[in-house]
């Protein structure tokens, strides 16, 4: 079996240290996976810093076109520098923490909220080859570390000792326990249908004929409005509109984050692209096959004969596919952000429960029937 | 029973609406991403002011006759006026309008008699000091005035001074 | 162990800087937890004296201020103001002058509500309709840039006619905007009127019956969407509305009940419709003529008092005016709709969530220059 990244990473460090003379196998077993482990991690890091200031731009030049207006288009080519520029400006702010907040939990809430949205990049696939940690229960994985978000935004809400603060962490945690639910069912639909939770394998099951090996058109219709269900509730829980409660703007003022400023304002923008990208993803291995691509057979682009290419343009192909998918469901939460009102507290509820739960049951019946039958 | 089935049936009349409604306002967005914005982006185009724009004062003080009706018809007295001199020695010692009072009513242009006094389409009136917002038209050159208040001014492109309109139609009719 | 956990309302002030409370209104809520068990709104942060202004400046001078009372709608507080000082000085205003008002201000009516739209539109949460409302009042404004040379304090009628004519460009360019208008009140239903998730957040919220509303003194929209079909135009018919053909827009609780926050909404939209209908008829049949008619520069007024209704987008604007045969008013009393509107707010935001008293907020549509004064 070809390797993972942690395989890739762990060639090019010995090649690295066989240049300056030393043994790769003389390294401590313990060293050498703690060594790329942390090479993978940063270049994971830096993937999500890129994706969120590539999204922090369109986000605004999205909004700009669709509301007749031009957004960021001074810095830079296309003003593709601003999010730069406001990087610059947001970490040279000063960093205020309130009087009367709780310094500690204020200060860790961040740092737990940004550890939530970036734990499952771990386990997302780009290509067959690039994945950071290759676990079996991948898809279970990423659920339970998306909700260790929710302990943040509460406490960040409660350690602010603002009003608003607590609105917004008290209603994220409604949203996310109702969200965590159509969420799981959804993806029970997908792993009733290919039998695994590795992501890895999701995706290497759908591999075949075009795009309907892919689980939406393999597992019609069940597959195909659970990826409804999986995408709306993985709206709520990154907190886009419409169910952007936690921090409504017209309501409770910033919500969650009323009271951060600077550097830790950013942590808390950047989790939430992160999150969203995260969504994005996992919808595109569970129901939208990943790194295959659309027309597999057009020059060898497919997942069967991916290793014709050549390992190295087959992964950077896959890598293509699946951030090209990816994109393109963040771009639908941008699209959805600038178009729909926002639901209130007790609907969001309502759409989980009443909507999204049915939903979920019978697609996860009806995949499970079709899983016998055919 | 039949109570639950029309239950049901509003339940999925409602879902349905949610979904239709919701894809036809994308539909809108959509447009607009692919269509032209209308935004002027301003320091490099610069709004499209029409004639008859109620912006900075012109004055002109060969004409003026010194009658002070703008002074007195000023709602908030943001027009100073000092005269020495009696008879044919008049002489305007002191013309000034405080910017930051003015209320841009057209009132003062309106009463004057002589249409010495109206307003221009100049609509730059920023400035950075409250004390810059008194522009003194007794002095040689009010633009230049003008121009100190804000650097930038200087890389706009320079502004005919406006003539009096033909027709002062609102003079002559409040002019008893 | 249920009982042991100690359970409190709080006191959470929204405002007097909050993002939707339209400017300095501070509301004060007593909340148990998302729902809202009373709310006080406090106001005062805008007051400017305007009714004592009004009696240190002659009738003429008082007119720019009136602009700034309902900033929204400027053309339509000089209208008030004119016909007021007009009634009590005896002025014969020529009729161009009362058509070119009247254009005036059911432009700046639907320049209005417009604006009215795209804040509630932000206050559901939906950034777009606000930028789409903008881009069409933008329009409008520029059309008064051309008209009077203000795009906010419009300061368009004056004491015995108008400021300037209307040219045949302008005219030109309001019939564009009409015709545009007409095409983007279609799009503005598609984006955000017929929402399911607008409808959810607005249709039976706020519902306010009409033996409520005409209790409580509500006019305008607020009035109008409880279906009582009260409009000053028609009720006591000023200025040309007479002449002109409109309707009288209610609510009908097409989505939920009558007088939810929807029909609120949907008689402005629908009023934007009429107002349409009624610029094309003004300029249809403009009378020629003067557009002034001679004022004494020094306007004596004789002893004696008036009140002039007239319908500002918000509801009924009054100028309750005391002349005492000098050039200024002894006393004026401005009947603000918002401020009378306002005041339903207590009454209909109890036991409802935090994200309704919003929705309730932006569907009676206050303007704090206009309840402060």
């Amino acid at each position: 079996m070809p390797g993972t990244l942690t395989d890739i990473i762990n060639f090019v460090i010995q090649t690295a240290l066989a240049l300056v003379g030393l043994d790769y196998a003389r390294v401590p077993e313990m060293l050498r996976i703690g060594a790329a482990m942390l090479i993978a991690c940063a270049a994971m890091l830096g993937y999500v810093a890129v994706v969120a200031l590539f999204f922090g731009w369109a986000e605004r030049r999205v909004a700009g076109r669709m509301q007749a207006r031009q957004g960021p288009n001074i810095v830079g080519p296309f003003g593709l520098l601003q999010l730069i520029a406001d990087a610059v400006k947001i970490l040279v702010k000063e960093d205020i923490i309130p009087q009367t907040a709780h310094r500690f939990l204020f200060r860790l809430a961040p740092i737990l909220v940004f550890m939530g949205a970036f734990a499952p990049f771990v386990v997302l696939p780009f290509s067959e080859t690039l994945v950071v940690s290759n676990l079996s229960l991948g898809v279970y994985y990423a659920l339970s570390f998306a909700a260790l978000e929710v302990v943040g935004v509460i406490m960040a809400g409660w350690a602010s000792n603002n009003k608003w603060s607590l609105y917004g962490g008290m209603r994220l945690a409604a949203q996310m326990m109702s969200y965590e639910i159509p969420m799981g069912l959804a993806v029970l639909t997908v792993a009733v249908l290919s039998g695994h939770l590795n992501l890895r394998t999701i995706v290497l099951d759908q591999q075949g004929h075009w795009i309907f090996s892919w689980n939406i058109f393999r597992g019609f219709p069940w597959a195909f409005l659970g990826m409804f269900a999986f995408y709306l509730a993985g709206l709520a829980g990154s907190k886009r509109t419409p169910f952007d409660l936690p921090e409504a703007e017209s309501e409770i003022v910033a919500g969650y984050h009323t009271e951060y400023s600077g550097m830790r304002f950013v942590i808390f923008y950047l989790s939430e692209y992160a999150t969203m990208y995260v969504v994005s993803a996992l919808t595109a291995v569970l129901f939208l096959g990943g790194w295959h691509a659309p027309i597999p057979r057009v020059l060898a682009w497919g997942g069967e004969v991916h290793w014709e290419a050549g390992p190295v343009l087959s992964a950077l192909i896959g890598m293509a596919n699946m951030i090209g998918k990816s994109f393109f469901l963040m771009f639908v939460m941008l699209w959805f952000r600038w178009t729909y009102p926002r639901v209130r507290v007790d609907q969001i509820v309502y759409l989980c429960m009443k909507v999204l739960v049915p939903l979920g049951i019978i697609c996860l019946i009806g995949a499970s029937v079709w899983a016998l039958v055919l | 029973m039949s109570s639950q089935a029309s239950a049901l049936v509003r339940y999925g009349q409602t879902v349905w609406r949610a979904v239709v409604s919701c894809t036809l306002g994308l539909g809108v967005t959509l447009k607009h991403l692919f269509s032209r914005p209308v935004t002027v982006e301003y320091p490099k185009a610069l709004p499209d002011v029409p004639e008859g724009w109620r912006g900075w004062h012109a004055y002109e003080t060969d004409r003026c006759t010194m009658c002070r009706l703008c002074e007195q018809v000023c709602p908030v007295q943001c027009i100073r006026l000092e005269v020495e001199g009696k008879g044919k020695e008049r002489k305007l010692v002191r013309y000034e309008i405080h910017y930051g009072l003015c209320l841009f009513c057209n009132l003062c242009a309106e009463v004057c008699p002589t249409a010495c006094l109206w307003m221009t389409a100049d609509w730059d009136l920023a400035c950075y000091r409250r004390a810059d917002c008194t522009i003194r038209f007794h002095e040689t050159n009010p633009d230049e005035q003008r121009k100190r208040l804000w650097p930038g001014m200087k890389d706009l492109p320079a502004r005919a001074p406006k003539k009096p309109r033909e027709t002062a139609p609102a003079e002559k009719a409040q002019n008893p | 162990m249920v009982q042991s956990l100690k359970t409190d309302e709080i006191l959470v002030n929204m405002g007097p800087q909050h993002p939707s409370t339209h400017g300095v209104l501070r509301c004060l809520l007593k909340t148990d937890g998302e729902w809202v068990r009373e709310v006080w709104p406090y106001i005062g942060y805008l007051h400017r004296c305007k009714e004592k202004i009004a009696e240190k400046v002659s009738y003429i001078q008082f007119m720019p201020y009136t602009d700034r009372l309902d900033y929204l709608a400027s053309a339509n507080n000089n209208l008030g103001w004119a016909m007021a000082v007009e009634r009590l000085a005896a002025i014969e205003v020529p009729e161009r002058a009362v058509w070119l008002r009247v254009l005036a201000a059911e432009l700046n009516r639907i320049a209005s509500h417009l604006l009215s739209y795209g804040t509630f539109g932000m206050e559901a949460g939906a950034f777009t309709p606000f930028f789409y409302g903008f881009r069409e009042r933008e329009t409008i404004v520029s059309i008064f840039d051309q008209l009077c040379g203000a795009r906010l304090t419009y300061h368009y009628a004056r004491i015995g006619g108008v400021m300037r004519d209307l040219s045949p460009e302008t005219a030109k360019a309001i019939r564009r905007f009409l015709d545009e208008m007409d095409r983007r009140w279609v799009e503005y239903n598609t984006l955000l009127s017929d929402n399911e998730i607008f409808v959810r957040r607005t249709a039976n919220v706020g519902i306010i019956p009409a033996d409520l509303a005409i209790a409580y003194g509500l006019t305008g929209p607020v009035l109008r969407g409880s279906g009582v079909a009260h409009d000053i135009r028609k009720a006591v018919p000023y200025a040309c509305y007479p002449k002109l053909d409109f309707q009288v827009c209610i609510g009908q609780g097409l989505k939920g009940t009558v007088g939810d926050s929807w029909d609120r909404y949907w008689v402005r939209m629908l009023e934007i419709r009429e107002s349409v209908k009624i610029c094309r008829q003004v300029l249809d049949g403009l009378p020629e003529g003067p557009y002034q008619t001679k004022v004494p520069r020094i306007l004596k007024v004789p002893a004696n008092e008036a009140y002039v209704r007239t319908e500002a987008p918000r509801g009924e604007l009054g100028f309750y005016v005391i002349s005492d045969g000098t050039d200024k008013p002894w006393r004026c009393r401005i009947r603000a709709p918002s401020f009378c509107n306002l005041s339903i707010l207590n009454r209909i935001a109890r036991n409802c969530l935090v994200a309704d008293v919003i929705m309730i907020l932006g569907s009676i549509d206050v303007v704090m220059g206009e309840v402060d004064r």
